[in-house]
This record gives C-alpha cells, sequence and structure tokens, in this order.
C-alpha cells in the first residue's frame, strides 16, 4: 500500500530572494504529510541563511550543503535522503499553487501504480504572477527525437524506488530533466499527467535555461537521436 | 454634552443676514448651545430685532468688535466659544464634528478647517497648524471653537486682524490648533466697505503691526513652494525668513523670492508671482525634476530655459545626480544641499537586526509589491514599513508602523532601504545615515548603498538582497554620518543661500 506522504527535494544554488516564497507556498498546504530536503549546492550568496532559518523553525524542513557539483548530481543527493516513498522536484525560485498537494493527492489514491507524475505549469514573472500556461504532453520516442521533452520537470513527482534506480546523469549540468525523459521511457515506467497546473516559474534573466538556450536544445537533438 | 456659546457682536445693521445664520444654528443635530449678541453701541433697531430670537441681548458702550466679543464671552457659559460674525451659516452636522474633535484632541485648544464664500464658489483654504507658519501668515479662521480653558481675551485696541493676533498669543501661550481637512461653513464675501477691505488697503502697515507686536518683524526674502510646502516651512525657520504659500496675495516689501520644487504644471503661476521681485532664487529638489523629464514637450522645455537667463534666474539643486539630470536637459545649476528640519546624533545599532522600508501611498513610486517580496524572502530579518498611516499591522517578519516619529523610530532600526523611481536628496535616508545607519537606496550619494535599479527593467531581487545581507554584517556608519553632517551643516547652507540673495553678503 503505498503511502501518500511526499518528500520535497530542492536544489538551492544562490536563489535567496526567492525561496522563502517557495516555502511558504508549500507550508499553507495540508493535503498531504510533506518534509522538504534542501540541497545547497554550495551558494555563495544568503541561501544559507535563510534555509537554515527554515530548517531551525520547522521540523519538516532538512537543509544540507555540499560543494558545488552540479544540477543532476544535487539532485541525486537530495533524493537519497528522502524518508518517504513519493519524491517531488522543486525548483527553488519555484511557487507552488495552493492546489498542488491535493492534485498530487488524488491523483497516486487513484493510481497508486504511476511511476512519473507531471501537470500543467504557468510561466512567471520575477514577482511570481502567472503569465503564460504550459500544457504538459505525454512522452514519446518522436517527440524527444524532435527536441520536444514532454512532461513538465518542475511538477514532477516520482516514487522514490523508481528514481534511486534511475537516477539523473551525474554528468549532467542542464538538460538533466530532458535525459531523465529519455531514461524514463526506455525503462517503461508508467507516466501519467494532470492538464492542470500546479507550480509557477519564473523566467529569470539569469536562469540557466535563458541563458543556454540554444546550447541546451542543441545537446538534447543530439541526445535523442543518438540514443532513441 | 459640552455647551457651544456663540459670541456675535452686531455694529449698524450687520445682523440683517442673522436670520439664515440662526436656523443653521437651530438645525444643527447638536443640541447644547447659547447665542449671546452683544450690541456694540446703543442700536434701537437691533434690540428690536433680536427681541424674536432666542439669544442673550446685552448692550455695551461702543468700543470696536474685540470689546463686544471679550464682553461676550464674559457673559456667556458654554464650555467652547465660538466668534462668529452675524452672516455665517454652518453646515449641518458642524457642531457636532467640532464637538467630537475637541473632545479627541485634549492636548489642541481648538480646531479649525477651511470656509467657503458664499456666491463666488471660492473656498479659504486652512492648513495644518505650524506655530513658524502661522507667525508669517493666518491660515486659521476667527470663527473656530475654542476653549473656554484657554481662551484669552482679545486685544482691544486692534482695528483689524484680530484672529491671527488671537492665535499668535494663544501659540505664545503654548496653545496649538488641530487642522481637519473640511469646510465647515459659508460666509459672505468681503465688502468694499468691511474689516477685511480696511485690512487689505491697509495691509503693510497692519501686518506689520501684529508681526512687531509678536516680535517677529518681516525679512527681505520669502521662501513659498506650490508642491513641498510643509518643506518650505522648515527651509525658512532654518533661514530665519518668511514662508507664504503665495506670496503675491496682498501687497508686500520683500525683496527677493525662493521657491522650493518648480513644478512645470505650475509654470504661468510662477511667472507671475516672480514679477514683483528682484532677486529669485529656484531650487529644484527631485519631483518636480522627474516631471521636468517626463512631463515637458521640447518646446516647453526651450522656452522655460529661455525665461531662466532672461530673468536670471538663480538655479539651486541639491546632489550631483539631480544637477547631471537638469544638466542634460540644458539646465545649469549650482550644487546646495538643503539639510533636514534635524538631523540625528550617532546612536548604538539595535542587538538584533532589524530594516526600515519607506512606503508611501499617494506617491506610487516606492515598489511596495516587490520591497515586500523582498522582506518576505529574508524571514529571519525583521522588517518595519513605515510612512503609510493607514497601514498599522503585522504580516510574518513585516511590522507596518504607519507614521513614525524618526527620533523614537531610527534607534530601534538597523539599516534603511528606500527605492523609489526617482529621487533628490532625500530627507529619510539622511536622518538614517546620520545616526549611523546603513542605507540602501538605488541613488548614488557618497557613504551610501547603492543598488541599481531603473524603472526600464525588469526588477530583479537579486542585487537588492545581496546588498541588504551586506548591510546586515556592517558596523555603525561612523564614516557617512560624519561626512554628512558636514555636508548638512546649517550656517553653511544658510551662507549660501544669502550669498545668493545678495553677492555683497
Amino acid at each position: 500500500m503505498l503511502k501518500l506522504s511526499l518528500s520535497i527535494v530542492i536544489p538551492v544554488f544562490n536563489k535567496a530572494p526567492y525561496i522563502a516564497d517557495l516555502v511558504r507556498s508549500i507550508q499553507n498546504q495540508k493535503s498531504m504529510e510533506w518534509e522538504i530536503i534542501f540541497v545547497d549546492d554550495g551558494s555563495t550568496d544568503s541561501s544559507e541563511t535563510i534555509c537554515r532559518y527554515y530548517a531551525q523553525n520547522d521540523p519538516r524542513i532538512r537543509y544540507y550543503k555540499k560543494d558545488h557539483s552540479g544540477i543532476a548530481k544535487t539532485r541525486n543527493y537530495g533524493n537519497q535522503r528522502a524518508k518517504y516513498d513519493l519524491i517531488s522536484v522543486a525548483d527553488a525560485d519555484d511557487i507552488w499553487l495552493p492546489n498542488r498537494l491535493e492534485i498530487i493527492a488524488k491523483h497516486f489514491k487513484k493510481h497508486p501504480d504511476t511511476e512519473l507524475f507531471y501537470t500543467g505549469i504557468y510561466e512567471g514573472s520575477n514577482a511570481g504572477t502567472p503569465v503564460n500556461y504550459w500544457e504538459p504532453k505525454k512522452v514519446t520516442a518522436e517527440e524527444l527525437k524532435k527536441g520536444n521533452q514532454g512532461f513538465v520537470h518542475g511538477t514532477s513527482v516520482y516514487q522514490k524506488k523508481v528514481i534511486l534506480e534511475t537516477p539523473y546523469r551525474p554528468e549532467m549540468f542542464y538538460n538533466d530533466d530532458f535525459t531523465l525523459a529519455i531514461d524514463f521511457l526506455k525503462k517503461g515506467y508508467k507516466m501519467r499527467f494532470d492538464k492542470e497546473a500546479t507550480v509557477i516559474y519564473r523566467v529569470l534573466p539569469t536562469s540557466i535555461s535563458r541563458m543556454y538556450f540554444k546550447k541546451i536544445r542543441r545537446q538534447s537533438l543530439k541526445i535523442a537521436k543518438g540514443e532513441l | 454634552m459640552k455647551k457651544f456659546s456663540f459670541i456675535t457682536p452686531i455694529y449698524g445693521d450687520s445682523y440683517k443676514n442673522f436670520q439664515i445664520c440662526y436656523q443653521a444654528i437651530k438645525d444643527q443635530d447638536y443640541t447644547n448651545w447659547e447665542i449671546i449678541v452683544v450690541l456694540d453701541g446703543p442700536n434701537k433697531k437691533a434690540t428690536k430685532y433680536f427681541k424674536k430670537y432666542d439669544v442673550k441681548l446685552y448692550e455695551i458702550t461702543h468700543g470696536g468688535a474685540p470689546k463686544a466679543r471679550n464682553y461676550g464671552v464674559e457673559q456667556s457659559t458654554g464650555d467652547y466659544i465660538l466668534l462668529t460674525d452675524p452672516d455665517i451659516y454652518l453646515y449641518p452636522g458642524t457642531l457636532t464634528e467640532w464637538a467630537e474633535a475637541l473632545e479627541d484632541n485634549p492636548d489642541y485648544g481648538y480646531v479649525y478647517g477651511h470656509y467657503d464664500l458664499r456666491g463666488v464658489g471660492q473656498t479659504i483654504v486652512a492648513r495644518e497648524w505650524n506655530e513658524y507658519d502661522l507667525s508669517c501668515s493666518n491660515f486659521i479662521s476667527g470663527m473656530s471653537p475654542i476653549r473656554r480653558e484657554v481662551w484669552i481675551p482679545q486685544d482691544e485696541t486692534r482695528k483689524c486682524l484680530q484672529d491671527w493676533d488671537m492665535w499668535l498669543t494663544l501659540a505664545e501661550n503654548e496653545v496649538k490648533g488641530k487642522f481637519i481637512n473640511k469646510s465647515f461653513f459659508i460666509t459672505e464675501p468681503p465688502t468694499e466697505t468691511g474689516i477685511s477691505a480696511y485690512s487689505h488697503k491697509n495691509w503693510e502697515r497692519e501686518t506689520t503691526l501684529i508681526r512687531n507686536k509678536h516680535k517677529n518683524p518681516k525679512s527681505s526674502l520669502v521662501v513659498t513652494s506650490s508642491g513641498a510646502y510643509h518643506h518650505a516651512i522648515h527651509i525658512a525657520q532654518k533661514l530665519g525668513v518668511d514662508v507664504l504659500p503665495d506670496p503675491n496675495f496682498k501687497s508686500h516689501s520683500y525683496k527677493s523670492i525662493y521657491l522650493i520644487g518648480w513644478y512645470p504644471e505650475a509654470t504661468k503661476q510662477y511667472v507671475q508671482m516672480f514679477k514683483k521681485f528682484d532677486t529669485k532664487i529656484v531650487h529644484f529638489i527631485g519631483g518636480d525634476i522627474w516631471k521636468f523629464r517626463n512631463r515637458l514637450n521640447w518646446e516647453a522645455l526651450q522656452e522655460l530655459k529661455n525665461y531662466f537667463q532672461k530673468e536670471k534666474i538663480i538655479l539651486l539643486t541639491e546632489t550631483k545626480h539631480t544637477y547631471d539630470e537638469l544638466k542634460e536637459m540644458g539646465i545649469e545649476t549650482k550644487i546646495v544641499p538643503i539639510p533636514p528640519a534635524k538631523l540625528q546624533e550617532i546612536q548604538p545599532l539595535p542587538k538584533k537586526f532589524v530594516v526600515a522600508n519607506y512606503i508611501n501611498p499617494t506617491q506610487d513610486v516606492y515598489y511596495e509589491d516587490f520591497m515586500t517580496g523582498i522582506a518576505k524572502n529574508m524571514p529571519d530579518i525583521e522588517w518595519k514599513f513605515f510612512g503609510d498611516k493607514n497601514k498599522v499591522f503585522t504580516d510574518g517578519n513585516i511590522e507596518y508602523v504607519g507614521w513614525v516619529d524618526m527620533d523614537e523610530f531610527i534607534p530601534k532600526c538597523s539599516a534603511l532601504v528606500r527605492l523609489t523611481i526617482h529621487d533628490g536628496l532625500p530627507l529619510g535616508p539622511l536622518e538614517f545615515i546620520t545616526a549611523g545607519r546603513n542605507v540602501l537606496t538605488n541613488n548614488k550619494f557618497p557613504h551610501i548603498n547603492y543598488c541599481k535599479i531603473s524603472k526600464d527593467e525588469i526588477v530583479v531581487r537579486d542585487d537588492v538582497v545581496a546588498k541588504i545581507r551586506e548591510m546586515q554584517t556592517k558596523p555603525l556608519n561612523i564614516e557617512g554620518s560624519i561626512y554628512w553632517k558636514e555636508k548638512l551643516k546649517t550656517e553653511k547652507y544658510v551662507k549660501a543661500i544669502f550669498k545668493y540673495c545678495h553677492p555683497s553678503f
């Protein structure tokens, strides 16, 4: 029987101005039991102060700091330390919509065999107000070869046993999500989605996906064509 | 229920409009009042006239309105004294409002507001009580309710301006008035033969008499402002000269005028005002420069520049970045910083790191939402948002404290953040920095932390957060305090301004 509790793994790399928005948006939700695992990938700003503040004031929140090693290794590090069966991705500058835990709980009650669950997402302003809606799609080899990963990584919830068996490719500094889609597809994991948006992600002028957009896309196309 | 005593002196046929005055008092929902009518000299017609009204009628030998009023007050029994002319019309509810205001403000000797002139659609506007301002001109109607405890008989030798004389005498006895931003009654406009006509004709002489009596002689320089009058009062006080909202309202003997802020929408009014002065100084301060940049078209700007040049107007500004902004528009200025009303002394930092952030609801230029986002994302820090008098509550780590007394507020804070789309030399940061606080703004000033935020770009939090964390580790800003105290010495400023007024000074 699947226990409906959620470990939320938040990789942190110099995100001090945003972390508290995310934490508050999680703390306000009551539909599931949860824990937060901050994994600080060697931040040099005041992220540590904020995370430690929350770890001290909320027993459900833990904080780990390690040397800088990139996003994939950081996610794996956090996933290994999760205590519940379900693990949710959360990026430190995202905001969770108030319905998120309810939608996750509802889905896994109905489909306890889902191995990767994801939802729609809003693109938001720097202040965190929703601007554009992005629709989730089915993950298929054809789309991956076109460079479209289909699943919305920032909204993902996976089974712990699955992600420990198939972790993020440790060498990835970006496209960690795209290669995860390839690996999950190859393994034949059950992937399901809900169209409703549950997360707002900020488009920051400094974010990796924005600064290296073309480079990331070239790399993802190359990987998909070579492997599928 | 406290009692109002209306004191109405009558001379000649001045009672002829009393019917509406009386009716308006009778129609008030506040019912505890008495009317004392004092005939200033025997008056058979008036004696007969007042028989039909519920008033207490007295007659004295003719001695002028002040004497009649003083006599009337002696005969009255009310808690609040109202010196009225027989032709005013109280708006419904006025007595109740006055009674409540006096009840709510026990520290004030009287309350006052605006009033309207019948038939001409004009409002005579009052303003916030300030003793220095009052010493230069009267803005308080004689017809304002006064507590009996503070009443001082009027000077019976005064022919006019008795009300101004009375407010000044009260101020000298530490009695202040409470301003209520509202019109309370309507009255007849001044007639050509009335007392105000007399004072108008003899304005120079009569005002000089009053001012000499109160040991406050006129200056040759007058300070004024249409957009920052409160600031102008402080400035005039520092300079020891007069301040007036409209120096040309009556005839005057000033030689020089010093305008604080040239707000382009009032250009016509300024040009008109400047005509009667030999020396004209304009001090650009902040909001006015912003309007120059954003509201003036090219032609209007050229016209104004020509005017400044032709009239040899002395143009000043407060700081390097406003100097640069004006220069960019082709306006050459000299930098003279204006010292705040009061500078702080260095005081120890509080044990906990507390950040003050200025907000202001009337000007939506202080990035309040943005700063709320920043504050909420620094949950380990205590924040105090001040400046919005309607916001007094706590939201998580943010305490909204409304309006504050800087002397009490600054010692509780470690640092100040002030982000705004435009600033001159802002007072808040100067008060904080002279107290040894670290300050963060998005304009560049010596010894003040700077973060780049401009309204044309997407505002991101990162730089602001990093700068606040930096301030968290900083000790008392002693160097900044010393630097700004030296820079803002009152003597230095006063000397500079008088040098521009009289090159020989």
